[in-house]
Order: C-alpha cells, then structure tokens, then sequence
C-alpha cells in the first residue's frame, strides 16, 4: 500500500515492499496536481491565481476542483468524453445547409445536429441529475438549428441549449437512446437488423461488446433468404450471442435503416418511422425484444434496464476514469474501480462526484512509479487536440482558425465555413494531432511522433506571430507579453518568469536556472536579428511546443 | 542518417532481458538496437469487402455460389475469374503473376466491418495491438523519420504510436511542411511567425534541452521514459519528412484521396528512406450489398490498374528488391446473392503477396464450395484434409512479419505462421 505525500509542496517519494517488488512512488506537488486535474477537467490550464492558492495551501485543492466541475469548460469535457464512444462528429454524416438554414455554412450546422445527443448528456451531468437519466429522460434538448432540423418546439434564445421534446406523436423518450441523429450516425440495413445498432448501446453503456466474439459462420446457409438466417442464428454456435442480441435488436426499429443526410433539401426532416417495427421487424426477425431475458417493449424500458444492470454503473466508472487518467480499461487499478464505483452508486450517480473523486484520487496525482524491475504505467498526459484548441485560446488568446470558402459539393450543398483547425479531421489536423474522425481513424494517439510534433511546431509558430503582433501593437485588453521593444535583462527576465508561471506553472525566480535558459535563447534570437519583435517570437515558438504544455 | 543515437532511445539494461513475451516497449527498444532488416512493406488495403469470387478465387458453375460473370484463366497456378470489362485484372497476372502468391481461406471469425479491418491488419481482435505495418516499420526501420506511415485512413499502431505517422485525410500534411503551402497564407490572416533557419535551429534545441530536462525528473524508467522519448525523437525527425513534398506542382490537397498519388508517395518515403512501411488505401466502394457484381468488377478493374501501376513503378524505381507488396481486404462477401442483387459479409477472405522473396505464382489455402476455409499446412501453405489447423488472421499475420524478416513469437505467441509463401 502506498501513502501519500504530506502535501507540503514537494514531491512525495515513498518506498513500499509489496513481498516481492520493492515500488516507489513519486507523486505530483500540488500544483503540478492542479494542472493535471484541470486539463483532465476542463481542457484548460489553472489560472496565476489559483496556482497561487493551492501552492500558499494544498488544501484547497479540492475547493477549486468544486469551481472546475461547475464550469463551461467541464460541459464540454463531458461531451468530449462521450463522443470518443459515440463516435458521432464525422464529416461521413453532415448535414447540409439548405432550405431555412441556409445561411449557414456547413461547420455551423453540424456543431449543432451531431453535438445533439452529446449535449443531452451534458444538460443531465450539468444540472445534477442522476446520470442514468442519460437513458431515462422524458425529453430531448435542442438549440435552434437543431429545433429546425428536427422541427421541434424551441423556447429558448437560439444560442441555447433548452430541454424540448420530439415532434413526433406517441414518440418514447429515453435520453439519449430516442435521438435520431445517434440512429443516423449507427446506420443499419434491414438484414443487419438492427443489430448494429444494438451493439453500439452496449458497447457504450455496459462496455460490453458483441463483436469481440469470434464467429463461424456456416456456408450452407443461403444468407440471401431471411427465413434461413433466422434459423441459422439459433444453431448452438450463434446462440450464445443471438439468444441475447436478437431480442435486444428488437428494440430499435422505429427508425430509418440509413439516410445520407447529404439527400436533404430542406428541414424538418425526420428519421423516426414507428411503422417499421410493424411492417419489417417480422421479416428479418423473430424474437420478441427483452434485455437479457427481462421483458421490455420500447427504448424507454430498454433505458431504465440498462440503468439498474450492475455493469452500468462500471462501465461509467470505466469511461470516466479511462478518460481522465487517459488509460485503458485494463490499466484502471481494480480496487480504484470498485470503491469509485461504490462511491458513484452511493452518490444517487452523480457524474461531477465521480469526476472529483477520480483526479484527488491518490493514484491520479502519481508522477512516476517504478518497480524492481523497471516496468511500469505511464502517468504522463498528452493534450488531445481539442483540449490543446482551448489551452491555447484560454492561456494566449490564439485559436488556430481559417475562414474555407470552399464549396461541399457531396454534403449536398453549402460552404465548408471558418473552422478550428485543431479540431478538424477532414481538412484540419485533428487527426494529425493524435485524434479521431469518429469513422476510420477511431484510436486516439497519446504520444507524440513526427507528424504530430509538425502539427505542434505549425501552431506554435501561427501563435507566436499572431500573439507577438497583437501584443506590440497594444491591441490586447489581456496581452501575454507586456515588455514591449524593452530589451533590458530585468524587464526580460520578469517576462520570461510570468511565462513560466502562466504557461507551465513554475513558480521561478527571474535569475533562475530555468529563467536563465529561456534567456540564453531570448539573447541568442535578438543577437540574430536585433530585432525584439523576431525574438520574441522565437521564444514564444520554442514555448508554446515545449513538453510542459504539450503532456501534463 | 536520422542523426539519432539508437543508444539514447534504449531503456537502460533491456539487452540482458530475454527477447520473448516482453512487453511492448521493450521490444521497441531490442529492435532499435538489434540488426534491421532492410526490407519495405507496403500494405494495400482495400476497404469495404471485396468479392474475392469476382477475381482470386473464382467458383463459376456452382449451385452454393453465386459467381460473378468471366471466365477462369490460369496464371501460373493462380486461377483467376476474368472478363473483357475488367481488362487490368488480367494484365496484372499476366505479367506480375509469377512473383504473386494468392492466400485464400483466411478467416477473420466477424462479419463487422470494424472488426474484421482490425483482424485482418493486427491478427488480433485488440485494436491496441499493433497492425503488420507498425510492427515492420519498428522492427525494420526503428531509427528512421517516420518507420510506418499510414497514407491511407485504417491502420492501428497500437503502442507503436511514437513511431507511425499520417499524412491525413486529404494528405493535408502538405501543408504543414512549408509556409508557404499553409492555410494561413491562403486563408487565413498570415500573421505567422516564419523563423529563418538559424532561428529554427534555436527553437529546436531550446525545445530538446527542456524536454532532457524533463526526462531526468520524471520520464527515466518505462513509459513515462517512452513518452519522452518519442517527443524528442518526434522533434528530432520531423523535419526529415520534408521530401513529402514533390518537386512537381502536384501538392494539390485532394490528391490523396486517389490511389496512384498515395502509391507515388509511398515510393517517395521508401526512397526518402523515411519509413520503412506504409499504408495506402484503395478507395472505392467495396461494400456491395446491393448489386455486387456491377460494381465489384468496375472496382476489381480500378484497383488492378492501380496495382500495374504500383509494380511498374516499383521496378523502375529500383524498389522492388527490397519491398513486398500485401493487398489485403477485411472481409469478403456472402456465397449468394441477396434480394438486391448484393451480397452481404463474409469472414473469410484473400490477401495477395508479392515480393522478391516470395514463393509466386501459387495458391495457398482455399475455399470450399460454400466458401469456408478448408484445412491447409501452413508450413506449405497447401490444402490438406490430413491437418485439422486453416489460416486465420494471425496466422497470415505472422507469416507476413515471418516473411519480414520478424520473429512473430512476441507478438503472436503460440501461433504458427503460414510460411507457405515464403522462399526459403
């Protein structure tokens, strides 16, 4: 057993002897704590202020942690978080801007359509509810484009995200597992029925997956007739999914097989078809829908089993932890899972508690732990690149933007629009960072290599031009650098200190030996060109890609 | 070439560990520093699901199988279904033929588009696992730029992320590599900082000396040392990728999106030396369900053509000594035809190899007449109703790393390769 630091602001070094390996444990000071917890969190770096707070007290480490999981910035984090299951931001699915919404370009629309069901969860996890109400909720949320699309009843200022119901009459709702945007994106085809669909619920909230199961599939079936496929999945090798699948896969056919929503030409459009649970399910199916043997007739049923299984609330415990310490599944510590999962189901489900309890957790704040034999779990973070989007934003003021006035033919009409580079898969480099396009590249990267250190070196030099021009030109009602043409060694050198405290949260003295390297390079630069502008910006560059910003 | 010490990537006293049943950073640090084999792995994928009746393994005139129209010439001892409409498919027997071992029968045990695409790349079904390009590029090419580049969309580098790069979606690294090709200068307000290359120099190693700092703290054992050792060795190298840009003025961004620009790319890194594997995608609409034989020829035709054009150049560029060509597709598709005149997901598929080192014009394994897989010596690679053992994922998998030049036991302990193909 391990035991934490005694919080007095250093590093904790604690040797323990587990029979036979002899580990040590070296744990983050608080303020290094700080900064992993609010990139976890948020996505965001810890203010100056708040540095200063815990690093003058560690106790009020978890106080701040309070402000960080009533934030913005943890709303987006939960639908970040979620998306990397969901998989639904993909250009394969955009919807055009047509009809009503046609003066908006193509990245304007779909950051509304596709965030709909991420949104859902979000509104449950912001306001406190329990988060089974994710499966369980009788209404839907919606800004205004997506009331459009979808015509829904909107009541709210257009910008905002307002709890509203679907249009259609005697529609079930069931959280998210109502939404047709999340049917959309997890298409099926009639002889598929529908089990895809099914897969992808417990995939995401049981963290049980069908297909992880090996297959033989018998050639003297003619899969060509649905009358011998449903024979087939009864035989003893495909029983031991289908008896379980199949019923399930009963529950989802009140939606469209598969639309490209490309087709569209103007809005509402809708993807709900109860009559094909009366008209097709009896083709291509003969099970009566359940849950694992438990009767149960429509989503909203379905959600309320999903909820009382025993495996949701691990598999929540799976997902938030795996995302925040950025591990997998079978790296999360078993007897951290388990007493988070107590404390998740004794906490009504709360999703911001079980946020805290995970980065206070002792085995969050490790900074390094080696065992005889030299092996042993990364504890290093990478900022994913839509994290690294708003660090940057929040920390400097930059976001990697461009205007593409391009046209989308296959979307089915509009124009692409400004987009956040970093935050882009098809024309950007979200991928190239070491993220997903939530279709083929579905595996996020927590490393660097070299087209993601190309990436990181392209944005730092885009940011230090930008941040260096705006700030000499006293544009900036919060500039970063204050020091202006002054080229005298104090002035720089208390510059070069505030970066280092804002920037990698070192608290430095300005004649330092970290200080003095970022001066040697300020020197070096200005002995170039002779120039304060230029040099700046060549430190910035080297700063704004340096390791302390990029991992955590 | 890279200017890196293979020594600065080691983990301190890996040499003494055994090289069986490590883990995988182990195994990276045993590759950097043992021997390499100097030999390119270009990985074709073809995504969707191919009729492997419509081409290599043809089964015309039976009642459990719906065949596509042709008719079956032999090439060597590859029958191969042809027609009049898909010319490129027989020209690339007939000429390359002789160097091509087919490999039908193998099983990847899903009928899902993801899961097969893992199978078939990684042997496994963890899409943690490193597929066949991440593991010859590390063991082939550890200390090059980028030792696997994956051109097209599908791959899977597992822990090998440090050592595979993407050229994206439409190859838009293009515009990462120059100023002048960014979006910023065509877009964008062009405020960019663009440091001479002494000023590079300093921000370089400003960035490296920090970053050896931060090692010593916190990145000295394991995988916090791997995580530090890949942002050193990533900035080190990335800008040896600037060949990636062509003389000519084809560094348009929709390029990439067609099979010969990644094909002429992928010789490029090759040259370059660059990478050692590389991953391109064919990128028709393989996933037939409806009206299968239509459009599985009109595809069979692009890609063959494609594939023509992939040896052609292969030879004049001098590459084909040291580069074998895998072609492989995820699945394939359903004995029958289904209403629509499509056919739907099979587990059973095809791969082609083809290399200097390759035992060609032969088929290994096979399909019954139902299209199952039928019991093959994977020492010979022939179909063998004595042995009770077929080809599976894996087994490919380790045949082709075994054909590499790799020890596949580490990364497929227990499993046998199909090492049928292989010339002794």
């Amino acid at each position: 057993m391990t035991t934490p630091d005694d919080g007095q602001g250093g590093d904790g070094q604690t040797e323990t002897n587990n029979g036979t390996t002899q580990e040590q444990v070296q744990y983050l000071s608080p303020t290094d704590h700080l900064v992993r917890a609010s990139m976890a969190l948020r996505g965001v770096r810890p203010s100056v202020e708040e540095l200063e707070t815990v690093r003058a007290n560690p106790d009020a480490l978890p106080g701040v942690v309070d402000t960080y999981i009533e934030s913005e910035a943890f709303g987006t984090t939960i639908r970040d978080m979620h998306n990397e299951g969901l998989e639904l931001r993909t250009f394969v699915f955009w919807f055009p801007p047509v009809g009503e919404l046609s003066d908006l370009s193509v990245m304007e629309l779909n950051a509304s359509v596709q965030e709909s069901p991420l949104r859902l969860i979000e509104h449950v996890v912001m306001n406190d509810r329990p988060y089974s109400e994710i499966l369980t909720a009788d209404y839907t949320v919606a800004n205004e484009v997506v009331a459009t699309v979808w015509g829904m009843d909107y009541n709210g200022d257009g910008e905002s995200w307002v709890e509203t119901r679907w249009p259609d009459q005697g529609r079930v709702h069931a959280g998210v597992l109502s939404d047709s945007f999340l049917y959309m994106r997890h298409y099926t085809t009639p002889l598929n029925a529908q089990r895809r669909r099914a897969n992808m619920v417990t995939k995401n909230f049981l963290c049980f997956d069908f297909l992880s199961i090996d297959i033989n599939v018998d050639g003297n079936v003619d899969l060509s007739d649905p009358e011998a496929v449903k024979d087939a999945v009864k035989s003893p090798e495909c029983a031991s999914c289908h008896d379980s699948l199949d019923p399930l896969s009963a529950l989802f056919w009140r939606h469209e097989f598969f639309i490209a929503p490309g087709e569209f030409t103007r809005y509402p459009v809708s993807f709900y078809q109860p009559d094909y649970e009366r008209v097709y399910r009896p083709l291509f199916t003969d099970r009566e829908p359940d849950y694992f043997g438990l009767p149960a007739n429509d989503v909203r049923e379905l959600g309320q089993h999903i909820v009382a299984d025993g495996r949701f609330a691990s598999c929540t415990v799976e997902r938030f932890y795996g995302y925040l310490a950025q591990v997998e599944p079978e790296a999360i510590p078993s007897s951290e899972a388990q007493s988070l999962r107590d404390q998740f189901i004794d906490s009504n489900m709360n999703a911001k508690a079980l946020a805290k309890a995970i980065v206070l957790s002792d085995a969050f704040r490790i900074a390094q732990v080696t065992t005889a034999d030299g092996e042993e779990r990364s504890f290093l973070q990478k900022a994913r690149p839509r994290q690294w989007s708003r660090m940057m934003e929040d920390l400097v003021g930059f976001r990697w933007e461009v205007n593409l006035d391009l046209p989308l033919d296959f979307v089915g009409g509009g124009t692409y629009g400004r987009t956040d580079l970093m935050s882009d898969s098809f024309f950007g480099y979200e991928v190239l960072a070491g993220g997903s396009d939530d279709f083929t590249v579905t595996r996020m990267v927590h490393t660097l290599n070299p087209t993601i250190s190309l990436v990181f070196d392209a944005f730092a030099q885009e940011a230090a031009g930008y941040v260096v021009e705006r700030d000499f030109s006293g544009m900036s009602a919060r500039p970063l650098l204050t020091v202006g043409n002054d080229t005298n060694e104090a002035a720089v050198r208390g510059e070069l200190a505030q970066l280092h405290l804002k920037l990698f949260a070192e608290f430095v003295e300005p004649n330092s030996e970290e200080v003095d390297r970022s001066f040697d390079l300020f020197t070096a630069a200005l002995g170039m060109s002779n120039d304060p502008v230029r040099a700046w910006k060549t430190v910035l560059t080297a700063m704004f890609q340096d390791s302390r910003l990029i991992y955590y | 070439m890279s200017g890196i010490n293979r020594r600065q990537l080691l983990a301190g006293g890996v040499a003494a560990l055994a090289a069986t049943a490590l883990p995988w950073w182990k195994r990276l640090a045993l590759a950097q520093d043992g021997p390499q084999q100097q030999r390119n792995l270009l990985l074709v994928f073809v995504g969707g699901g191919w009729d492997v009746t419509a081409s290599i393994d043809p089964k015309p005139g039976l009642t459990t199988i719906d065949s596509p129209p042709g008719d079956v010439r032999l090439f060597g001892n590859i029958p191969v279904l042809t027609g009049s409409d898909r010319p490129a498919v027989g020209n690339f027997f007939t000429t390359w033929g002789d160097l091509c071992a087919v490999v039908n029968g193998v099983e990847v045990r899903s009928i899902a588009h993801e899961e097969c695409t893992k199978r078939i790349l990684t042997g496994t079904n963890n899409s943690n696992r490193p597929d066949m390009g991440a593991i010859a590029g590390v063991e082939n090419g550890a200390d090059l730029a980028v030792p696997y580049m994956i051109l097209g969309n599908t791959a899977f580098s597992g822990p090998y992320g440090g050592s595979t790069g993407r050229a994206g979606m439409l190859g838009q690294v293009i515009t990462l590599l120059e100023p002048e090709f960014s979006y910023s200068a065509f877009f964008g307000n062009n405020t960019r900082f663009k440091p001479t290359d002494a000023e590079a120099d300093l921000i370089k190693q400003h960035v490296l000396n920090r970053a050896n700092v931060r090692q010593s703290k916190v990145g000295e054992h394991g995988l916090n040392k791997r995580r530090m050792d890949d942002f050193i060795g990533s900035v080190e190298r990335r800008d040896l990728l600037r060949p990636m840009l062509s003389e000519s003025e084809e560094n348009d961004l929709t390029s990439q999106l067609e099979f010969v620009p990644q094909i002429d790319l992928a010789l490029q890194l090759f040259k370059s030396g660059i990478s050692r594997s590389v991953l391109i995608e064919h990128p028709g609409e393989w996933d037939t369900h409806a009206e299968n034989n239509a459009q599985q020829l009109y595809q069979h035709q692009d890609l063959y053509t494609g594939l023509n054009t992939l040896m052609e150049r292969l030879m004049r560029e001098g590459l084909f000594e040291s580069t074998t060509v895998v072609v492989v597709s995820e699945m394939s598709r359903t004995p029958k035809l289904n209403s629509q005149n499509g056919k739907d997901h099979w587990p059973v598929t095809s791969a082609m190899v083809l290399g200097s080192q390759v035992r060609g014009g032969q088929v290994y394994g096979g399909t019954d007449v139902y299209q199952n897989s039928v019991p093959t010596n994977l020492l010979t690679g022939k179909a063998d109703d004595s042995v009770s053992t077929t080809i599976t994922s894996a087994g490919f998998a380790s045949g082709v790393l075994t054909l590499m030049g790799v020890d596949p036991e580490p990364y497929f302990p227990g499993v046998e390769p199909l090492r049928g193909f292989i010339n002794s």
